[in-house]
């Protein structure tokens, strides 16, 4: 028995054990979706986890000096703030997913009195961030290339000659045909129209967001203008 | 007693046998790094419970050696050269009646690339039953560190403030052998300043620890004593100390 108790501690020095596991090695957490990727089929829970501990609004803590202010992933519609500001949601993030945004850093014009200026959005997830499975980017490119569709529900139809006096609030960015205006080094002032973003959410959302109007778009107008629109880039709505 | 010593040694040696998970966060992967490093500068017992027979005094050198860890966050992986090990001075008085009270500071040391303040104290109360030794103690230790925590040649700003309360069970053999186990639990609160992109990572934590530890008293005043801690299911940590005592 006194053997045992003297062989403890010369087990302690051999078996000595310094060891700390910091999870560095465990993989992402992963959202699986089944079916098509919309913003209620798993599309904001994936937001929710890997996008919104930064972008949210009120800014959080955990977001970097140089993220946007006006960009919560917690919501899909872009809305307006207590403080009147405009929030932009989650079905503004679409086209910047479809410039390749989950693969490297994409370039953005400032603003349009210095068109000249380089801004680079830097690729998201940032490095230390929750990073995208292979899937999981498969599965935000496809829904961002679907136009960031809400749910699976069919947009209503609209009014196209309703919607062509709405359309002057758009053409300065868009162009008056829907094609978009870049600059020469191809950074976008506004993309071309793609049939597929053009939803009641996203018209919405960029009428509160870059349009200089002075109240939000209500949904037939948001419908008319869609109708309007797909006349123009020569779709049926 | 032979049951909570195999207790503890059996979760001693299961540090590194965390469990495997289902994926992690960034916010996880962060938080267990803020919780390792302020664990490792918890004012852990690094002594055996013993009881003195009159009023003395005890100046501890504590050596920790670090545990290599993989500051992997995301796909973030620098290649940072933290210290090998962490001296830590510490006092302590032995009171005849059994209390024992003991500290620790450091007024803003430099430590390879590091800056660090530290203080801390402790609150016991030893006693003796035959060769057996008892000890409750409460501990608290607050302190910060400035350095590359998270990148090469940042200086990222890091606190923390633990209070710990543990029981230890000793015995002595041959007068100068002093076996002993303890089990305590934890409370921490961290911060992490980063100084890169201006992110603040605050973090709250508690934790079940123990460990066993083994002391050679050379003679009345000198004595060495080595530790194993073991902190929840993923940190385990040695510190070895000599005591001098007047």
């Amino acid at each position: 028995m006194m053997k045992a108790w003297i062989a403890l501690p010369a087990v302690i020095l051999l078996w000595g054990c310094s060891d700390a596991d910091t999870l560095g090695e465990e993989p992402p957490r992963e959202i699986v979706i089944q079916g098509a990727p919309t913003w209620t089929n798993q599309i904001a829970a994936l937001a929710e986890l890997k996008c919104a501990y930064c972008h949210a609004y009120p800014l959080p803590p955990l977001a970097p000096n140089d993220a946007p202010q006006d960009l919560d992933l917690t919501r899909f519609e872009t809305y307006i703030a207590a403080d009147g500001r405009v929030i932009r949601g989650a079905d503004a993030v679409g086209s910047w997913i479809v410039q390749g945004l989950l693969e490297q850093p994409v370039a953005v014009f400032a603003d349009f009195s210095n068109p000249s200026q380089t801004l680079e959005a830097r690729q998201m997830p940032l490095d230390y961030g929750t990073q995208l499975t292979a899937q999981e980017i498969i599965n935000l490119e496809l829904w961002s290339e679907e136009g960031s569709p809400r749910d699976e529900a069919p947009e209503p139809a609209g009014d196209a000659v309703a919607g062509r006096p709405l359309y002057f609030n758009c053409d300065f960015c868009h162009g008056f045909d829907g094609s978009g205006l870049s600059t020469q080094d191809g950074r976008f002032f506004g993309p071309p129209l793609r049939p597929k973003s053009v939803t009641i959410s996203k018209i919405k959302s960029m009428w509160l967001h870059r349009s200089q109007a002075p109240e939000p778009l209500s949904d037939e107008s948001a419908a008319n203008l869609r109708a309007y629109i797909l006349q123009l880039v020569g779709e049926s709505p | 007693m032979r049951a909570s010593l195999a207790l503890l040694g059996a979760l001693a040696w299961s540090g590194g046998l965390a469990l495997a998970g289902d994926g992690t966060t960034f916010q996880e992967q962060a938080a267990r790094l803020q919780n390792i490093n302020a664990y490792l500068l918890d004012l852990r017992p690094a002594s055996a419970p013993d009881r003195v027979d009159k009023n003395r005094i005890e100046l501890i050198l504590d050596i920790n050696p670090q545990p290599t860890i993989d500051t992997r966050v995301g796909r973030k992986d620098e290649p940072l050269d933290p210290p090998s090990f962490v001296p830590k001075i510490r006092a302590r008085w032995l009171g005849a009646g059994g209390l024992a009270v003991g500290g620790a500071y450091a007024p803003g040391i430099e430590f390879q690339d590091y800056e660090a303040e530290y203080v801390s104290l402790e609150l016991g109360y030893r006693f003796r039953a035959g060769r057996f030794f008892y000890s409750a103690r409460a501990s608290y230790a607050d302190g910060d560190v400035t350095g590359p925590i998270t990148e090469l040649d940042a200086k990222d700003f890091f606190t923390f403030r633990n209070y710990g309360l543990d029981l230890s069970v000793g015995r002595i053999f041959f007068d100068k052998l002093h076996i002993y186990a303890f089990l305590g639990g934890n409370d921490i609160e961290t911060t992490l300043d980063i100084e890169l992109d201006g992110v603040r990572l605050e973090n709250t934590d508690e934790a079940l620890y123990g460990g066993v530890g083994a002391a050679y008293r050379l003679n009345d005043r000198i004595a060495f004593n080595f530790e194993q801690n073991v902190t929840d299911d993923y940190l385990a940590h040695l510190i070895f100390s000599v005591a001098y005592r007047f």
